[in-house]
């Protein structure tokens, strides 16, 4: 038995050196997905940075924040941005997914597999994300931004132990193999995406509309990314974490809820 | 000489000799080691409170289907079962339906159930630990009934090596009859009402219960795995490893317990085929371990690992410092196994905490391997490391539509268009690895039967298994209910298997087209029900890498 031991820092520079080297050799067809959520980030941040520079050229020194009386500003440039970026970032949770459906085709066609799944995942994607708009347009004539985010979060932790949640967390893991000629390829994998985005949408839509809540902060998205990338990683069924998750759920909530009222004075 | 801490206090040094159940002993299959396993399993039994409701529950569910309030009677009896000496306890630490917000608390602890892993490299030393865990649970009832504990192995079931004798395909005699023999006394065990003893190791829900049929042992065979020329494969290889494929993030619970697809071959044949052909609650991962068998066809898997790595000079994984370092290295390293005690202190293993058999304190009475063909040699370098980070990945050239499985069945692989077709075998790459691959496979019951593999065969031509230019392997099917259910307990949407046909595809140099390839698939067990088992494949492909 070997009593060779390494070290974590080696470890991890191996793990990158491993995946940079399957990358190089095709087994990582997937990998734009991750310059595609980088992009999301930067882009997200970018959104933070300049409603700090426009609150502080208020004078008011707090982030600008969405208000009712402006529909929570979902219709703005700036939030539509919001929005998509949110979007952005989530795509490495279904990396795994789209890796194991391009490597089942024929290597002509693993690149073209990975925009079709893909593309069936953010249709899903975009129109949730529409419908989020809607219901805080809708929101906004009922409640202030403050009371948005308590709903939201209410929601968000309510839906973390709910069957729904479960049984679509669990759909997440789903994979697929397609057929091999591109004709028959095509739609399949759009479909295959599309019931995956599905899955995805049912799974994180709560999360995502305490994002728009949270006015889509970096604050806010960072800790329900990882929440849905811890879940991600977890057995989707007998596993403890989901109290776990209902916990950030709820601190998230809570900064939410903070943000709202800070920017609300 | 590792020692055992029992809960009682008592501490004993243990070297035990693990026994084939089919090998010497009484005319009536008994032997010592089968009688103190009897005795302490009549204890955990009756430290499983409504054992027999739930063994009904499962009859009605194998015939009838797993309907929600079937599997939830199960849920809430074994939620019950909250003793780590007991049987309802340790089987559930394989699987349970038990919802996790419902585990028992043991000693101030969360009970630590469905913990099984399969699919990939960490079958074999999982399974290990859990076999070293439930035997010292044994020891401690053969200690409580002041047996031998300190010596007794747990006994293996040695369908592998049946060589010319087909009686050890059978269940071991002890396994059969509901009633104890006369001439057999288990320490413990009373009379019930009609003056006879209850068979602590029989169960009524198996399929498999009396005499082998004659000449069907594909689901026994060990050679396939035996013959395999490394250990582990790297993921996406295409490559069919003896043990399984690499797991490089450790901590992704999700992959390490579900959602993998490099199945060891011995994962698949005889471990999963046994499963499959025994049957009933060996069916299920979330009821195996109520059946006695499971441990003794568990003991021969684990037998057989030590085959694979000391008598046939395989070595275990990076044990001769091949591959150290190496994010599988890594992985190999960190990844922790844990089992509650029923003191309520947590085990802690690890793979490499595993493999020296000595050091466990047991050595098994043989490790000899059945008689087998010619060796091949390994691919150069991979013999003690998991093989191919750089290997290329299978590229499919023909694959089926969906179809299912309620009997013999063939289908066609297709590619390319139709012009194509024809296309012989020596317009690919000479010396390329073929595969077969099932994808999407799905049942709506556990699967009753593996099935047989052919590939090439005329369709008015007899299916041989003993036709090698033909015969490509055995498909097993144990998991793949598990993985089906669409009920958030699962992603739902099956299993994937691998069988490597090389051969086959070399051997039908001069016939097989490999652009319109037939796949035949033959139950092998065709008597049993499997129409109502639901089975379905969404693709089947030849590949080649």
């Amino acid at each position: 038995m070997t009593s060779i031991a390494v070290s974590p820092a080696v470890a991890g520079i191996g793990r990158w050196r491993a995946w940079l080297h399957d990358v190089g050799h095709g087994r990582q067809p997937q990998w734009w997905l991750y310059v595609v959520a980088a992009l999301g980030w930067v882009l997200l941040v970018a959104l933070d940075v300049s409603r700090l520079a426009a609150s502080d050229g208020d004078g008011h020194g707090s982030h600008a924040q969405p208000t009712a009386a402006t529909g929570f500003g979902v219709a703005s440039a700036g939030h539509g941005a919001g929005m998509l970026a949110m979007m952005l970032v989530m795509t490495p949770l279904v990396a795994w997914n789209v890796r194991y459906v391009a490597l089942r085709a024929p290597a002509l066609l693993r690149v073209a597999v990975v925009w079709w799944v893909a593309g069936g995942w953010a249709a899903v994607w975009g129109f949730a994300l529409v419908l989020l708009a809607a219901v805080a347009w809708l929101a906004s004539a009922a409640v202030d931004p403050v009371g948005f985010a308590l709903v939201a979060s209410t929601v968000a932790v309510w839906w973390q132990s709910s069957t729904w949640k479960r049984v679509a967390l669990a759909r997440c893991h789903r994979v697929f193999a397609p057929p091999l000629s591109r004709a028959a390829a095509g739609p399949l994998c759009r479909g295959f995406g599309f019931r995956l985005g599905r899955s995805c949408a049912v799974s994180c839509g709560p999360m995502m509309l305490l994002m728009v809540a949270g006015g889509h902060s970096v604050a806010i998205v960072a800790p329900l990314t990882a929440v849905a990338w811890y879940e991600r990683r977890r057995r989707p069924h007998h596993d403890p974490a989901r109290a776990a998750t209902s916990l950030v759920v709820v601190l998230v909530g809570a900064g939410a809820v903070a943000l709202a009222a800070v920017a609300a004075r | 000489m590792p020692s055992i801490q029992f809960g009682t206090g008592v501490q004993i040094m243990v070297q035990a000799i693990r026994r084939g159940a089919w090998r010497g002993g009484e005319p009536n299959g008994w032997h010592e080691d089968l009688v103190w396993y009897a005795a302490a399993m009549h204890q955990m039994r009756l430290r499983t409170p409504d054992l027999d409701e739930f063994l009904a529950l499962l009859s009605e569910a194998l015939v009838e289907g797993f309907s929600a309030p079937l599997v939830d009677g199960m849920a809430g009896i074994a939620a019950q079962w909250a003793d780590p000496l007991s049987l309802g306890y340790q089987s559930q630490v394989h699987g349970t339906f038990v919802d996790s917000s419902q585990w028992p608390p043991v000693n101030g602890k969360r009970a630590l159930w469905q913990e099984c892993a399969h699919n990939h490299w960490f079958f074999l030393p999982w399974h290990r630990a859990y076999l070293v865990e439930f035997e010292a649970v044994i020891r401690q009832h053969i200690a409580d009934l002041e047996g031998p504990a300190d010596t007794w192995g747990l006994p293996y079931w040695n369908y592998s090596d049946f060589g010319d004798d087909e009686r050890r395909l059978g269940l071991p005699l002890p396994l059969r009859g509901e009633r104890l023999p006369h001439d057999v006394t288990v320490p413990g065990v009373e009379p019930g009402p009609d003056g006879t003893f209850p068979n602590p190791l029989f169960n009524p829900v198996r399929l498999t219960q009396g005499d082998p049929a004659p000449g069907v042992n594909r689901w026994a065979d060990a050679t396939a795995a035996l013959l395999r020329p490394h250990y582990a494969n790297q993921e996406d290889t295409g490559r069919v490893s003896f043990g399984g494929g690499v797991i490089e993030d450790p901590g992704n619970q999700a992959l390490f317990h579900d959602r993998t697809s490099e199945h060891g071959q011995i994962d698949v044949q005889p471990h999963g085929s046994v499963h499959g052909h025994v049957n009933g609650a060996m069916a299920l991962f979330q009821t195996a371990g109520l059946d006695p068998v499971f441990w003794m066809h568990h003991c021969n898997v684990d037998r057989l690992w030590e085959t694979y790595s000391r008598d046939l000079d395989h070595g275990y994984p990076f044990e001769n410092g091949v591959g150290a370092g190496t994010v599988a290295h890594q992985s190999w390293t960190e990844r922790e196994f844990l089992f509650l005690r029923s003191d309520g202190s947590e085990a802690t293993w690890t793979a490499p905490a595993v493999l020296d058999v000595h050091d466990l304190g047991y050595e098994y009475d043989t490790t000899e391997p059945p008689p087998l063909p010619p060796v091949p040699p390994p691919p150069a370098g991979s013999e003690n490391q998991p093989f191919g980070l750089d290997v290329t990945i299978p590229e499919p050239v023909a694959a089926s539509g969906d179809f299912g499985l309620d009997g013999e069945m063939e289908v066609v692989a297709v590619g390319g268009s139709e012009a194509d077709r024809d296309t012989p075998l020596a317009s690919f790459p000479e010396g390329a690895r073929w595969l077969l691959r099932f994808e999407g496979i799905t049942c709506s019951r556990p699967a009753p039967t593996s099935f047989d593999v052919y590939l090439g065969l005329p369709p008015d031509a007899a299916a041989d298994p003993a036709d090698p230019t033909h015969y490509v392997g055995l498909l097993s099917l144990f998991g793949v209910y598990e993985a089906s259910r669409d009920d958030g307990s699962a992603p739902g949407d099956g299993q994937r298997r691998l069988l490597d046909a090389t051969d086959q595809v070399e051997a039908q140099a001069d016939s097989l087209h490999p652009l319109e390839a037939r796949v035949r698939l033959v139950p092998l067990d065709p008597e049993r029900d499997l129409g109502s088992a639901g089975l379905s494949v969404v693709r089947v492909s030849l590949e080649l890498a």
